[in-house]
């Protein structure tokens, strides 16, 4: 499949017709997905709303827009709004709804030219990193489809892996694009908290939630970034559009990376310590200077994080009562209507909500929550320390590749466990990557690059670097 | 750490969920697992002074003016509901 550079330089430059691209996406994904099952939402309306996008994009050419990314088609993961297409967050409680209103990233990717071909599979409401709790079925790994693709955005990952499109819009509340991504080979970013709006994106875990967008190589999920990074007045907590600046260009020699030194005492498999390693062998040999950084706190990072998100969880999802939007199930009283719609959650969602319900409560709140919340604190100072002596800092992006479907369900600790990479980047906010640095038993490795936060584009561009020099 | 069914049904019925009985049972094995597995974070504040305070680190939440201004459109949203009649939502008897 051609680059997204490509694609827009065919579609404004005349050389393909208008819908070229998208009717080579549409082809791909009826060719794989009954099998893989990475796009939910394929009816008579997708395909009107496909028409009206590719109309519209024939009135901003002839009036000459910068468009840059015409006729490009994406994939747009199912907990992010979209006027055109239901929006269910892989949940009952969300079937048929179809939002009044296009989430900000969405207006902003259909005002560049995007257009949107389907919905993403993913794990109910976000929550999970198998892509196994989605209600509409198990999305499959591309790469060996007895596999999870990951998650929660394991459609997203696996529609990219497989060729359905080139790009897809995330989101990552505790690793939900890197996770997946680095399962599926492809690149996941997920921005500082706040450079991307989260208006329009169904809320999970607030303090924690970034849209990020997963792509087929770096520099193609940087054209993503661009095009929907904005300020959004409607959103409290997006940053301002001077915020992130432009980085400044440095040669790899002049790089200093530093490795997490406590992910030694991390279990992991032996085939991705061993990729790792080749990555560090690499940048070594690039010049860049790599070192050791320490974060002492890192191995409280998983249970600060579920506490936080579990609680934030159980606040967010009180809003889906049967009332004003989604299905909403028979009762008698009010009280049973609220009970029976709710009843429609999955079991993992349930859980969440149940825990976080329990850990704000009177009396456990300071032995929960206030302490999960200090750790967060010392998380960052951590951080930013480690980034006064270091560009960026990597580690692995999971401690393991993709496992089979139906291996993990029974085991939630272990499950949660296995995001120690990667939530420290959401609880302090911070700008990460993952990208592919190889394949250990035929499986995609993902190495993840960290930086200070608002350094996004500095990020970028050292991931840039290591996928096109050490890779090649 | 160990959690009782009917502490399970408490939490539920404060979470405006309704259980089967069958998972009641998994909730109330896999909450004490969860549970131990958070008690980790008591090590680390063993080791801070008496005095901790988790509210004076991080951003505080941000505010804005409250200026009116246009917003959705109320018949759009009011299509929203799965029951509506005109302007209004219907809901079951409020007070009985």
């Amino acid at each position: 499949m051609d680059t997204i550079s490509q694609i827009t330089q065919a579609i404004v430059g005349g050389d393909k017709p208008l819908d070229f691209f998208v009717n080579q996406s549409l082809q791909a994904i009826a060719e794989k997905n009954p099998e893989l099952n990475c796009f939910m939402s394929l009816d008579d309306k997708g395909e009107a709303a496909i028409a009206a996008q590719l109309s519209e994009l024939k009135k901003k050419l002839a009036l000459g827009q910068n468009l840059p990314l015409a006729g490009v088609p994406i994939g747009v993961k199912d907990n992010i709004c979209t006027r055109d297409f239901e929006t269910t967050a892989a949940s009952k409680v969300l079937r048929g709804f179809r939002p009044p209103f296009d989430a900000f990233v969405v207006e902003k990717l259909k005002a560049a030219g995007a257009i949107v071909v389907g919905k993403l599979n993913l794990d109910e409401f976000a929550m999970g990193g198998s892509n196994e709790t989605s209600a509409f079925g198990v999305c499959r790994n591309p790469h060996d489809p007895t596999r999870v693709p990951g998650g929660s955005s394991g459609g997203a990952a696996a529609a990219v892996a497989a060729g359905m499109v080139r790009v897809a819009v995330g989101s990552d509340t505790g690793g939900s694009v890197r996770q997946p991504a680095s399962f599926c080979g492809v690149v996941g970013f997920k921005p500082t908290y706040g450079a991307l709006s989260r208006r329009g994106l169904i809320a999970y875990g607030s303090s924690l939630d970034q849209v990020g967008p997963m792509a087929a190589t770096v520099a193609e999920a940087r054209q993503l970034f661009r095009v929907m990074r904005a300020h959004d007045p409607l959103d409290a907590t997006s940053l301002s559009d001077k915020a992130l600046g432009d980085g400044e260009e440095k040669s790899l020699a002049r790089l200093k990376i530093g490795v997490i030194s406590e992910i030694d005492e991390i279990e992991m498999e032996a085939q991705v310590r061993r990729g790792f390693q080749k990555s560090l062998d690499a940048l070594s040999s690039l010049g860049v200077q790599v070192g050791k950084a320490s974060i002492p706190s890192l191995r409280y990072a998983i249970p600060a994080y579920y506490i936080l998100a579990m609680a934030e969880a159980s606040a967010n999802l009180a809003r889906y009562d049967g009332i004003g939007f989604g299905a909403r199930s028979a009762g008698g009283s009010l009280m049973e209507l609220f009970m029976n719609t709710r009843a429609e959650f999955g079991f993992e969602v349930k859980k969440r909500i149940m825990i976080g319900s329990y850990v704000l409560s009177a009396g456990y709140y300071d032995a929960y929550y206030d302490k999960a919340s200090h750790i967060r604190g010392s998380l960052a100072e951590e951080f930013a320390r480690a980034f006064q002596d270091f560009d960026a800092l990597i580690c692995p992006t999971t401690p393991n590749v993709a496992y089979e479907v139906g291996s993990k369900v029974d085991d939630s600790v272990s499950m949660y466990k296995d995001d120690i990479f990667t939530v420290p980047s959401n609880l302090c906010q911070l700008p990460s990557i993952s990208v592919p640095c190889g394949q250990g038993e035929g499986l995609p490795i993902g190495l993840q690059f960290m930086g200070p936060r608002c350094g996004d584009y500095d990020l970028l561009r050292i991931a840039g670097a290591f996928e096109q020099h050490a890779l090649s | 750490m160990k959690i009782t069914e009917d502490q399970v049904e408490k939490i539920a019925s404060l979470a405006r969920l309704r259980l089967e009985d069958s998972e009641v049972q998994l909730f109330a094995r896999e909450f004490g697992q969860i549970l131990d597995f958070f008690s980790l974070i008591d090590e680390y504040h063993d080791q801070l002074d008496e005095g901790w305070r988790a509210d004076l680190l991080g951003d505080p939440t941000p505010e804005r003016e409250d200026h009116p201004r246009e917003g959705a459109d109320p018949d759009a949203l009011i299509q929203q509901s799965a029951k509506h009649q005109g302007r209004a939502i219907l809901v079951p008897k409020i007070l009985e």
